[in-house]
This record gives structure tokens, sequence and C-alpha cells, in this order.
């Protein structure tokens, strides 16, 4: 009885209920929470710990220490020890160790594509995101409106983010092969790998094929909790479709689409596969966490966890500013202020 | 008389008539043509995928739009271990892999929701799967 499907709306008004079902709900709670509920917390509570926790904590952990090495004076081989800010100074003040003497990092080292390495993920991020949302809104509407052949423009918006994207990454590398479709169709004769702007503007591409589905479904979800009469009745009222969009569709779809680009952008943020595969990072198409797995197929442990806490930290710094000043809300119910004020 | 007022009131009307019926039509064409570039934009490049997947490795490169010089050799290629890979192998890694993720998460994760219930919600809201999948209504928890 308690246990069958109701919608949140409705289990919000709050109807009043009759006695019985208040007597059973009170019972129910009790035998719910408490020490029940706490004895279901702590299997959770248990995975997290091994799975989140300790993994972070041993990455922090590990990014304080020193490389275990030879030590100069004594000629003795000596563990690590702890390094203070030596490994985050290596990569945000670009400090190398050369010979025992602390020197910039010289260019072509992967110490040397730290900044670089900001600067393409901000542009991936940035350039994707963007482009996401916006076709990404497009195909929303398209979807939300009825009309025959709708489940087959559903189903196949499906299909780029079934993809594995692995597969992605190496499907469009066939596409823009020099001699691939995309030349010809296209007639042009460009080395799509060779440089820096055909290789990002491919991988950008890949990426938007593979994830704009994923915001066209987010933002359709938002779009259908729209009622419909809100709608009729500014057509009654003689509004134009741009004013409906603008007034109607963007404040009421807000808090969707913000969720959506959140989730969107700490994605970006991380990208590793489509540029791994497609370039391996040549042309200034090196990521974050491209560096980061370089760094580790180096054999710098340390200074490899200290670069991926520092991605951690960026990452955690832009959802920051999502949550905080852009006012995403993507734990809790939208408040009815925040919606008065959007307009 | 009458019939003149009749004539001058229906012209206008049938006219306003077809100007909507002329401009639902054209709404319609626009949301099919809209809809026909997505489709496209989103099947091409797969279906590019399954042709090359099917076409001779000297054609690879081939720019015909339809399936030609088909053989199933890449998929004999694929499958062969002569080359050092091991796809069979690799798929019943997956395999494996994804089940036991999907069981363990799943146990841990129905504990879970019942622990969110138990402790968020009066037992009268309970409602199963309610928040998954994510409809990212302004009211979706994690």
């Amino acid at each position: 009885m308690s246990t069958e499907p109701q919608s949140g709306a409705a289990a919000k008004t709050d109807q009043p209920s009759s006695r019985k079902d208040e007597k059973e709900v009170s019972h129910r709670k009790e035998a719910t929470q408490g020490r029940a509920a706490s004895m279901l917390i702590v299997p959770s509570i248990i995975v997290l710990t091994i799975v989140i926790v300790y993994p972070v904590i041993a990455a922090v952990f590990q990014s304080f220490q020193k490389d275990a090495g030879l030590d100069k004076a004594t000629g003795l081989f000596v563990a690590g020890g702890f390094a203070g800010l030596a490994n985050y100074k290596h990569w945000i003040l670009q400090q190398c160790t050369a010979g025992g003497v602390t020197v910039p990092c010289p260019p072509g080292t992967l110490g040397a594509q730290f900044w670089s390495s900001i600067g393409t993920t901000f542009f991936f991020t940035v350039a994707t995101v963007v482009l996401e949302t916006a076709i990404g809104f497009g195909m929303a509407v398209i979807m939300a409106r009825t009309f025959r052949g709708r489940g087959l423009l559903r189903a196949s918006v499906l299909v780029p983010w079934a993809i594995p994207t692995a597969v992605t990454a190496k499907l469009w590398f066939f596409i823009f092969a020099f001699e691939g479709i995309a030349n010809k169709i296209f007639g042009t004769t460009i080395l799509w790998s060779g440089s820096a702007n055909p290789a990002r503007a491919v991988i950008i591409i890949a990426d938007v094929w593979k994830t704009t589905p994923f915001m066209a479904l987010l933002i359709l979800a938002g779009l259908q909790i729209i009622p419909g009469d809100v709608y009729e009745a500014a057509k009654v009222d003689g509004v134009t479709a741009w004013q409906r969009f603008v007034h109607i569709t963007l404040p009421l779809v807000k808090p969707a689409l913000m969720v959506a680009i959140l989730f969107r952008t700490l994605d970006a943020l991380r990208m590793y596969d489509l540029p791994q595969i497609m370039t391996g990072g040549a042309n200034n198409t090196t990521t974050l966490s491209i560096l980061v797995v370089q760094e580790i197929r180096s054999g710098n442990f340390n200074s490899a966890s200290a670069l991926s806490t520092i991605t951690f930290i960026v990452i955690f710094l832009v959802a920051l500013i999502f949550v905080k000043f852009l006012g995403v809300n993507a734990v809790e119910t939208t408040t009815v202020s925040g919606k008065g004020k959007a307009k | 008389m009458t019939t003149a007022t009749a004539t001058q009131d229906t012209k206008p009307d049938t006219h306003v008539k077809t100007k909507a019926r002329n401009r639902k039509r054209w709404e319609s064409a626009r949301t099919y043509v809209f809809a026909a570039l997505i489709v496209f934009w989103c099947l091409l490049p797969a279906y590019w995928m399954v042709v090359t997947a099917f076409r001779d490795v000297g054609f690879t490169y081939d720019s015909t739009p339809f399936f030609s010089h088909v053989t199933l050799d890449n998929f004999r290629a694929a499958f062969s271990t002569d080359t050092g890979n091991h796809l069979t192998r690799a798929l019943i890694n997956s395999l494996i892999v994804g089940v036991i993720t999907t069981v363990i998460s799943l146990l841990f994760g129905i504990l879970r929701r019942m622990r969110w219930h138990a402790l968020t919600s009066a037992p009268s809201t309970w409602s199963w799967g309610s928040s998954w999948p994510p409809r990212c209504s302004p009211a979706w928890r994690w």
C-alpha cells in the first residue's frame, strides 16, 4: 500500500489522510528509522570508503612524497620521504630538477606541458559544452514535438550515445583519415591529424557527435515538465514564438538545463579517451588526464599524483562556481524564490 | 442583403482558416526537415562504420556511399588470434566485469535507496525507483 508508486508531486500535496493511515505511517516511521536505517547505511559507507575515500587520500598522500633515488652525498639508495610542495611546484611553477639543481622545465618535457594542457582542456570543455548545449537544445525541442516517426528519431539519437567512446574515436579517425570520406566529400586535402587546429576540430566534432544526445535527453526531460497550458495561455495572448521561447521555455527549463551543463562540463574537463585515441595528445591536444597518464607511464608516480590532485581541484573549483555562483541546484529541490527571480 | 453580408463574413473567415492551415503545414514540414537532419547526423557516421566494416581491406577508403566490396574478412580477422588479438576473450572479460559490477552496485544501491527513503521521506511517499531513471527534474536527488 505505502510502497505503491506515487509521483512526487502527488505526495507533496499532503492530502489529509484517514486516521488509520496516519497510525500506520507513524508506526512505519519508527520501524524504518534509527537503528535499521543506520544498519543499512553501513555497507554503503564501507564500500564508498574502499572505492572512493581510500584512493583519494592515498593519491593526495603520494603527491607529497619524494621519488626514491640515490642520495648525492652518500651515494646510497634512499626511500622517498616527505617532499613538501615540490611536486606541485614542479607543475604549477614549472620547476624541474636537473642534476640536483632546480631549473625551469625545458620545453618538450612533460612538466613543460602543464599550462598548455590546462589551456587545451578548458578550450575543449568550452567548445564542446557550448556546441552540445546549443545543438542539444535544438534536438530536444524537435524531439518534444508530436509527429509521426518520433520514435525513430528518439531511437536514432541514442545510437551515438550507445557506441563506446573508444569506438567513436576510431570511427571518426577513419572518417577524417587523409584518404577518408570527409576529405572526399568536402574536396579538401587536409591532414586532419597533422596540425593543431584540424586535430582539435576533429576531436570536438567527435565529442559533439557522441555527447549531444545525452544533453538532448536531459533537456528533453526538462522540457516535458513544462505544462502545456502555459504555452496555450501565451498563444491566446498573441505572444510570438520567440517570446514564448525566451520568457517561458528558457526560465522553466533552466534548472534542468543548468544541471545538464554542469554534468557535461565536469565530464569534459576529464576528457581522456577521444584525444588519446585520435591524436595521442599530439599537436596541442594533450588534456590534463592524458598528461597524468603520460606522467604515470614515465614512472613518476608522485608527481603524477600531484597532477591528478591538481586536476581534481580544478574540476572541484569549476563545480563550485557552478553551484555557488550560477545557482545550479543538482542536489536539492529548487526554491520558489529562485524560480520567481528567474523572470 | 443577407446573402451579401454572409459572403462578406465568410470570406475573411476562410481566408484566416487557410492561412492558419498553411502555417501549421509549414510548421510540421519544418519539424520533419529538422528531424531528418538529426537522424542523418546521428546515424550516418555509424552507418559509415558498418559499411567500412564489411568492406574489403584494399577498399577501406573507397567513397562509395553504399555497401561495396562486401566481405566478412574483417570480422574473421577481428576474431582470429593469429595477430595476438583475443577479441573473444576480451568480450568475455567485458561480460564478466559488467555482470559482477552491476550485481554488486545493485546490491549496495538497493540498500542505499532503502536508507534514503527511511531517512528523508515519510513512508507514505515511498515510491521505489521514483528518482530512477534520472528525469532531471528540479527535484532530482542523488
